[in-house]
């Protein structure tokens, strides 16, 4: 059925715009139309909520205009604003508590796109999807506007009055006032939080974050002697054993190792040389996907696994386990010092400890007991204090600081939450917590406010906003506890002061220096010392109840560790028998996004399923339970979309049933971060919360579980289907890999013989035609992707919605298959379905030299530039959809109904002023970011020059790939990065047989193994 | 002279041929005036008004089905990235198809002298034309901006920009739009004596006047005759090469293309002989219908639905022989994207459709082996119904197999349709069928003159050669 | 207020008969007359002498003016007014220009005969001096009509009469029109 027919007959835009019009549009009326549907069926569908709230548009386009504090841009960009030019801010990132660098784009004084910090350590200069999305929640409709008491609107000081009070009745009984935090890296958020501890001893902080991860400190703790995560460094290791890891993928830290890990991923014949990735696991992670060999471990297995691999007996390990433990092992041993194991974070203190032994014992140069990841010390002591003191009403007010715990916690702490009388939050979004709470104050996004970050070396960087807060007059979040500080204490800081003086006033460093540690983003020039030694100076004052701890890690660091065995640490008892694992989801990670519509429509990276969460099982066990026929792959289809229960000893959900090949036998994985309920339009019925069901953050993430089948059928919208290279009539030649021995030996014979008899020179030979050749004078674009850096990490096409005005188009569309992402990241199995390995094929326009599209245009709406690019014209384009049937790609997109028009304000105000914003019934697709080609040739020209130098121009998914697996650049210069990269042996051309000469060159995917086939089998 | 006289020629074995007459009953040629007259005359019955209500409720809802298209998006249909084109190309192809008998009728019989054809010439040509104007309407309203249809017109415009004229759209676009105006052309020319005959047979002062103007002042001069057979015979001439064109050109909107199942030399002659065969399916359907509703089993004999249903099955087995060598021709030329589609179309996700499609089309006419079956009138009713089924499911399979399981594995899907583009396909039988129902109200629905023309004496003896094969060969120049 | 003749008109039934009459008259050297018949009649136009048809160079003018277009258009809107490099396949090229070729050249063919038709029949006249009279109307269901003009040369109220009885005509009889 339509669309349109839902939206028509849905009342509720009516209904909200008169709230609206009593400025009351967030205020939780629509708590009640919003309830989380039942799975089988979405309620709300995307474009029908897409036409809410239109009207808002009044309330917040009017606040956007240049932030009144003074903006430094960096050196790249000129000093003033020119109407239509864009300006470079740099920035801040926190991912929680891992920081990466910015450069936000800013035009006319609003941020359009963000994109990596080059001088940043921790990404240099790429990005993750979760960075580049954070724009969207910035301009998020669904924000809260204003302050609320009870279900009363309130002024924001009326609100923090309130709230004041609350704690004067604390101090006068005695009682805990706490500020329940998430996991941060400010050193100046820890310094805050010690002041006011220490102005009000009432006020305690406690850190909160969705998922905790103990264990790995408590390990640390033993083993090195630091209280905090340890990071290891994957480009120093040729030999990566991941036990359960996966540092690839849905991972805070999976930007950080993505760009360290591409580094050896890159053989050629001249430099036959790259890192072997052995990865054991139960689930298909991300990183398992990228494994050179891959094993399947049931969680059981995963102990005794570790233990072979230190030297230890095969005790209560199977056969296979022991196998793959001691090829491991074996290649750990040859490595030596080049090798490290990484163990999950969610694995038993004593899997952590015996990983570290082994990097211990192999002195691992991955592993530098310095790096740490701030504020990642033990939590859960003080979760649980806290958790007592609420039950026994120790605990008389409580503000809940942009977290979520009535989402996210454990059943008993919810329990413990509701004693809490005062309950205040201080949020984004009117969350689940939000709603609990009496008191509701508004916070500003980070590109809002300011701030700083340390990372795990300790290089700092500042946080400046980038426009001043869309609704008017809200404050960060420090702003707000330094103004209800005040209240109680008047003179706290100063009466006027806010959290942007504080920041400036810990800088020891020079005037000058803050003004270029403004422009660069990091504090490199002048060294980390003026701001993180201070905050290391205080992290000794802060107990292990308080929060903060950021350098708590770099000063533990230093203390001599002490090398306990791993035996001191209990064994942890994971059940054999039917497991579930919930795992981070791989872009939304805790939810906190939920409301993010590119998040949402961002594929999974190896399911590649979008709006929802499921549960992933094995072939193998979607027989066993029934739920399949038979093993093959026609019969195995048929488990997909079954809905079960799944009831473990924290709860029960319904999940939707999706098999995943090469997962462990008797698990069931299901990701985190869905099933929010409260919060925004877009999160409404997407998935559900897993949180339900998991083990408490602190413990392993492996709980006994049953299955039950349920009637019924729940939709899962994949933007891939199950098919594979082989159709039967052998291996399609689309998607090719080679093994490292195939590079030692420069046989590449199979990257070029594409048809009998045709193509004996290799892809760079040219059949004849009988049209005259046309001939390419100035620039000439292409583009090469290395399959074999690329690990499939999405920023790529987050980078490309972000930058090309790419639609949400909503779970219905998805499953009509009809998503508009411009490049998308094709997944291909190769081998058996209990072990499979996986290609990652990057896949966007190709622009064909002879486009096959452009032909059958009956109106050349698409035609060819002269400089090679495969040009759409949008306003010229009848949509008669020809040019897409007649794609071999299928990389066109067509807008069946109009998506970008009915984007809710203030959306639009994401959308890049460069590019068009498509109506419906047009045709689109990559246009090599032809925007940025006009920019660069705009420079070229004032520097009077003719030609753009490489390296001037650069695509977004280049820009923002961290594998640098993307080259684009000028074909026609032979000095230009891309020409040499067209000369590479593993390169070949997707269809080069039929002639249309695609712009774009792909080498061949690398897998570090002896024979050409996959020996990966459990 | 007796026209049911007989002849016998012993010349070919056993077999004794009989030259049956192309009209029963052997009228004067007032009685055939009248007769032809009299629909016209006659009241307008309720059986009729009811068909006619019927068809164009039909047409209603199909246009209510478009408007809500247009109104909202193409995003209404059950299209999707892979498969572009599904229902509405489908039915594009086919209506053209269907057309194409009615000028196969009227310009190749007649070159070919085969007299049988003035039966039903007339209301063929009509459906060519009813026919093409569905098909137009499919192919104008299935772009995602229907409302910018005439910019596949080369017009000076402010974009400065012209078409493409190397896209086979475009080349659809001068195809269909030549092959509409020579059709209403031949067609009107073909009306113009028999208007006039109405002229001076209808009593009604109203009608009376229509049929003047419409018959533009024709009186029957020998001067004007000698013109007008030139010109017919030009038109019939010009239409043959056109209508063979007309399908090769639809054809190529696949030939042209690079999809495997698509891009095929074969798809021309198999396009015509499918379309000759779909055309000749429908006008018998019609035929039948008309011949009880309006009484005309004295023009339309079983010797004509016997011709038909030998062309059908000719046409069938041609487009038996086209599916085999589709799969030879995959095998044979060793590549595996199009082996493997054609594979996949028999085997695969569509198979239902492919088999309904053989089945439909090369199974169902083989009856037609038997004189007797040839001349069962229930019964060919019928397999005119599977052929068009047939032929239908034809054009669904090479469109939507095609597409949707192309070149990479990561970028198949499925498609089905949604209730606004079975709406659609209703209407437009709707639209057709209402069209159909006026004309054969209002408009001399046999070739009066053409009848007339080979009524037994109605030629100079010597000219008997040409102008009477109702008698045997060995009569003709007694 | 007198009448004067419009012409005599005359009918046959039989096919052999209006034949020979046609040539009859013809050899009689009347100019201005005509036979009205409801179908072609085979022969009778060479009988009464009509020359050939001009129709067939009217057509082919229209096919050379088609074809003309086709490649006029194709030409200068791909090579000349607006070059656009379209799938690498030239900006003209006789390959691909040849289906709109066809098409059009049939279009010019097709429009040029009909319009060539209705202007050699003076098309549409919705007027005929003789369209009252009964025995003409017959003319279009199953009567061959035989009209000669009043302003021929040859013509005598009494000769032409006699000449079509002699003929085998019936219902010869005189059509006048009042004139004042």
């Amino acid at each position: 059925m339509s669309d349109r027919s839902v939206h028509a007959s849905d009342g509720s835009p009516w209904k909200s715009i008169e709230q609206l019009a009593h400025g009351s549009q967030d205020t939780g009326e629509f708590a009640q139309e919003a309830e989380m549907a039942p799975l089988h069926e979405n309620s709300v569908t995307r474009r029908s909520f897409m036409a809410l709230v239109s009207a808002s548009m009044a309330l917040t386009a009017a606040a956007c205009r240049r932030p009144e504090t003074k903006l430094v841009p960096t050196v790249k960009s000129v000093q003033t604003v020119t109407p239509g030019m864009p300006l470079e801010y740099a920035s801040v990132f926190a991912n929680r508590n891992v920081a990466y660098g910015v450069l936000v784009k800013s035009r006319e004084g609003r941020p359009v796109h963000i994109k990596g910090n080059n001088l940043h350590p921790s990404n240099r200069g790429a990005s993750s999807p979760e960075m580049i999305a954070s724009l969207l929640s910035l301009y998020d409709p669904d924000r809260i506007r204003r302050a609320r008491v009870n279900r009363g609107q309130v002024s924001f000081d009326g609100a923090v009055t309130k709230i004041a009070e609350h704690i004067a009745e604390a101090q006068a009984s005695g009682k805990r006032a706490v500020v329940l935090v998430d996991e941060h890296c400010s050193p100046s958020y820890s310094a805050l939080q010690t002041a006011i501890t220490a102005a009000i001893p009432a006020i305690s902080f406690v850190t909160m974050p969705a998922i905790v991860n103990d264990n790995v400190a408590i390990a640390n703790q033993q083993s090195y002697g630091v209280n905090g995560e340890i990071v290891p460094d994957l480009s120093k290791a040729k030999v990566i054993v991941c036990v359960d890891a996966d540092p690839l993928g849905a991972d805070k830290l999976s930007l950080y190792h993505t760009v360290r890990f591409a580094q050896s991923r890159t053989p050629s014949k001249d430099n036959p040389t790259m890192s072997k990735l052995f990865v054991a696991e139960a689930q298909y992670s991300l990183t398992g996907a990228n494994a050179d060999e891959r094993v399947r471990l049931h969680p059981s297995q995963i102990e005794a696994f570790l233990g072979i691999l230190s030297g230890g007996s095969s005790a209560g390990a199977t056969t296979e386990t022991t196998a793959a433990a001691q090829r491991a092992s074996a290649a750990l041993k040859a490595a030596g010092a080049e090798g490290v194991v990484v163990a999950g974070r969610h694995l038993s203190p004593r899997a952590q400890m015996m990983a570290a032994s082994i990097n211990k014992a192999s002195g691992s140069a991955a592993v530098s007991a310095s790096n740490v990841v701030p504020n990642s010390h033990e939590k859960w002591s003080a979760i649980a204090t806290l958790q007592e003191d609420m039950l026994a009403g120790n605990v008389h007010v409580l503000i809940t600081a942009d977290v979520n715990p009535e989402y996210s916690a454990s059943r008993e702490f919810k329990a413990a939450l509701a004693k809490v009388k005062n309950r205040a939050a201080i949020n984004l979004h009117e969350d689940e917590t939000a709603r609990q709470c009496g008191i509701s104050i508004p916070a500003a996004h980070w590109l809002e406010s300011w701030g700083d970050a340390v990372t795990m070396d300790g290089t700092l960087s500042l946080q400046q906003p980038l426009i001043a807060p869309l609704n008017d007059g809200i404050p960060s979040v420090q702003d707000t506890l330094i103004a209800l500080v005040n209240k109680v204490s008047a003179g706290f800081l100063g009466e006027t002061a806010t959290y942007a003086d504080y920041v400036k006033s810990r800088w020891t460093g020079s005037k000058a220096d803050w003004t270029l540690a403004l422009q660069n983003g990091v504090v490199a020039s002048v060294g980390a010392q003026p701001l993180t030694g201070t905050v290391a100076a205080q992290s000794n004052s802060t107990s292990t109840t308080q929060s903060n701890g950021t350098g708590a890690a770099q000063t533990n660091a230093t203390t001599t560790a002490q090398t306990n065995g791993a035996g001191s640490m209990a064994s942890a008892a994971i059940p054999s028998g039917m497991v579930l694992m919930t795992v981070p989801a791989h872009h939304l990670y805790d939810g906190r996004q939920a409301n993010n519509g590119w998040l949402q429509e961002l594929p999974d990276g190896v399911t590649k399923i979008t709006w929802d969460n499921v549960a992933l099982i094995s072939p193998k066990t979607a027989v066993d339970l029934g739920l399949a026929p038979g093993l093959g792959a026609k019969e195995i289809i048929k488990a997909n979309e079954q809905i079960i229960t799944v009831t473990t000893a924290h709860g029960g959900i319904d999940l939707p049933v999706y098999v995943q090949v090469g997962m462990a036998d008797n698990v069931i994985v299901t990701q985190l971060g869905y099933g929010r309920t409260q919060g925004g339009k877009v999160l409404q019925g997407v998935g559900s919360n897993a949180f339900n069901v998991a083990a408490p953050g602190h413990a392993v993430q492996y709980v006994a579980a049953k299955i039950e089948k349920q009637a019924g059928r729940h939709k899962i919208a994949t933007t891939q289907n199950h098919h594979t290279l082989d159709d039967g009539n052998g291996q399609r030649t689309v998607a090719r890999w080679i093994s490292l021995d195939d590079v030692k030996d420069g046989n590449f014979k199979s990257l070029t013989d594409h048809f009998p008899g045709n193509l004996q020179e290799g892809y760079k030979q040219k059949p004849l035609s009988i049209t005259p050749e046309y001939t390419y004078k100035g620039h000439r674009w292409g583009m090469v992707i290395d399959m074999s850096s690329c690990t499939g990490c999405s920023s790529c096409i987050s980078a490309c919605q972000s930058e090309n005005n790419i639609p949400v188009v909503g779970k219905d569309q998805v499953m009509k298959g009809r998503e508009m992402h411009w490049i998308r990241l094709d997944r291909y199995y190769v081998g058996d379905m209990t072990n499979p390995a996986t290609i990652v094929e990057p896949m966007l326009c190709q622009h064909c030299e002879n486009a096959p599209c452009e032909n059958v245009c009956p109106v050349a709406a698409t035609t060819h530039s002269p400089e090679g690019l495969n040009e759409m014209t949008y306003n010229r384009c009848v949509g008669t959809r020809y040019c897409s049937n007649n794609c071999p790609y299928k990389v066109r997109r067509f807008n069946f109904l109009n998506y970008n028009t009915e984007t809710r304000s203030p959306l639009e105000l994401a959308f890049n002023p460069d590019v068009t914003v498509r109506m419906r019934g047009v045709m689109e697709k990559c246009t090599f970011c032809v925007q940025r080609l006009h920019e660069a040739k705009w420079k070229a020209r004032d520097d009077g020059r003719q030609r753009i130098n490489d390296g001037e121009a650069i695509t977004a998914c280049q820009e923002a790939c961290p594998a640098g697996a993307i080259i684009f650049g000028d074909a026609n210069d032979p000095k230009s990065k891309i020409s040499e990269a067209k000369q590479n042996d593993r390169g070949f051309r997707v269809l080069a047989e039929l002639n249309v000469r695609p712009a774009v060159t792909y080498l061949a995917k690398v897998q570090n193994t002896a024979s050409h086939t996959t020996t990966n089998h459990s | 002279m007796s026209v049911v006289h007989e002849h016998q020629d012993r010349s070919t074995s056993g077999y004794v041929p009989i030259r049956e007459p192309l009209v029963l009953g052997n009228p004067t040629m007032r009685d055939i005036t009248a007769r032809i007259g009299s629909i016209v005359e006659s009241k307008i019955s309720a059986k009729y008004l009811l068909t006619l209500a019927f068809t164009a409720s039909m047409a209603a809802w199909g246009l209510f089905a478009l408007y809500y298209t247009v109104a909202t998006g193409i995003g209404v249909w059950g299209l999707n990235n892979p498969v572009g084109w599904g229902w509405d190309i489908t039915n594009f192809v086919f209506w053209i198809g269907i057309g194409h008998a009615g000028t196969l009728i009227s310009a190749i019989l007649f070159l070919f002298r085969q007299k049988w054809r003035t039966a039903i010439n007339r209301s063929a040509e009509a459906m060519t034309i009813f026919a093409v104007i569905c098909a137009l309407m499919m192919v104008l309203t299935h772009t995602g901006r229907p409302w910018l249809f005439y910019w596949l017109m080369p017009f000076p415009n402010q974009m400065q920009m012209w078409i493409n004229f190397r896209s086979p759209l475009a080349w659809d676009v001068f195809a269909v739009n030549t092959y509409f105006a020579v059709s209403a052309l031949f067609w009107f020319v073909g009306l113009i004596p028999d208007l006039a005959t109405l002229r001076n047979y209808v009593r009604g002062p109203i009608a009376k006047k229509i049929y003047s103007i419409l018959s533009l002042g024709w009186t029957g001069s020998t001067r004007h005759w000698h013109h007008y057979e030139i010109a017919y015979l030009i038109l019939a001439g010009i239409s043959t090469p056109l209508v063979l064109s007309v399908h090769s050109v639809v054809s190529f909107d696949f030939t042209v293309g690079i999809m495997p199942g698509w891009h095929t030399t074969i798809f021309p002659p198999y396009f015509v002989a499918g379309a000759i065969f779909s055309g000749f399916a429908m006008v018998m359907t019609l035929m039948l219908i008309a011949r009880e509703v309006l009484d005309l089993k004295q023009f339309i004999t079983l010797k004509h639905l016997d011709n038909m249903n030998k062309i059908i099955l000719a046409t069938g087995m041609m487009v038996g022989y086209a599916y085999a060598m589709e799969f030879f021709i995959a095998w044979y030329s060793g590549n595996p994207w199009e082996s493997w589609i054609f594979v996949n179309r028999a085997f695969g996700d569509y198979a239902w459709a492919y088999w309904t499609m053989v089945t439909c089309n090369v199974v169902s006419p083989q009856v037609y082996w038997f004189k007797k079956l040839r001349r069962h009138i229930p019964l060919m009713f019928v397999i005119s119904i599977f052929v068009n089924i047939g032929m239908w499911f034809e054009r669904f399979t090479i469109i939507v197999t095609s597409l949707h399981h192309d070149f990479l594995p990561a970028s198949w899907g499925y498609y089905s349709p949604t209730w606004v583009e079975i709406s659609i396909f209703i209407g437009t039988f709707g639209i057709f069928l209402t069209l159909f129902l006026l004309f054969a109200k209002f408009v001399p629905v046999i070739a009066i003159a053409e009848v007339k023309a080979i009524m037994p004496g109605a030629q100079p003896a010597h000219h008997h050669a040409h102008a009477a094969p109702v008698l045997t060969e060995k009569g003709q120049h007694a | 207020m007198s009448t004067t003749p419009v012409g005599v008109v005359g009918e046959f039934t039989d096919a052999n008969a209006i034949t020979a009459a046609a040539i009859s008259i013809r050899e009689a050297g009347y100019r201005r007359w005509d036979i009205h018949t409801p179908y072609p009649v085979h022969g009778l136009d060479k009988a009464m002498g009509v020359k050939r048809s001009l129709i067939t160079y009217i057509s082919f003018a229209g096919m050379v003016f088609g074809l003309t277009n086709a490649l006029a258009i194709q030409w200068w809107t791909g090579a000349w007014d607006y070059k656009l490099n379209i799938g690498g396949k030239g900006f003209f090229n006789w390959e691909w220009s040849m289906p709109i070729d066809f098409e059009l050249s049939i279009l010019g063919t097709a429009i040029f005969t009909v319009v060539g038709l209705f202007g050699l029949c003076k098309l549409p006249t919705w007027y005929n001096r003789y369209q009252d009279d009964l025995s003409f109307m017959k003319a279009t269901d199953d009567t061959f009509v035989v009209t000669i003009d009043g302003d021929d040369d040859r013509f005598s109220l009494e000769g032409t009469q006699d000449l079509l009885r002699r003929l085998g005509a019936a219902n010869v009889h005189v059509v006048t029109a009042t004139t004042n």
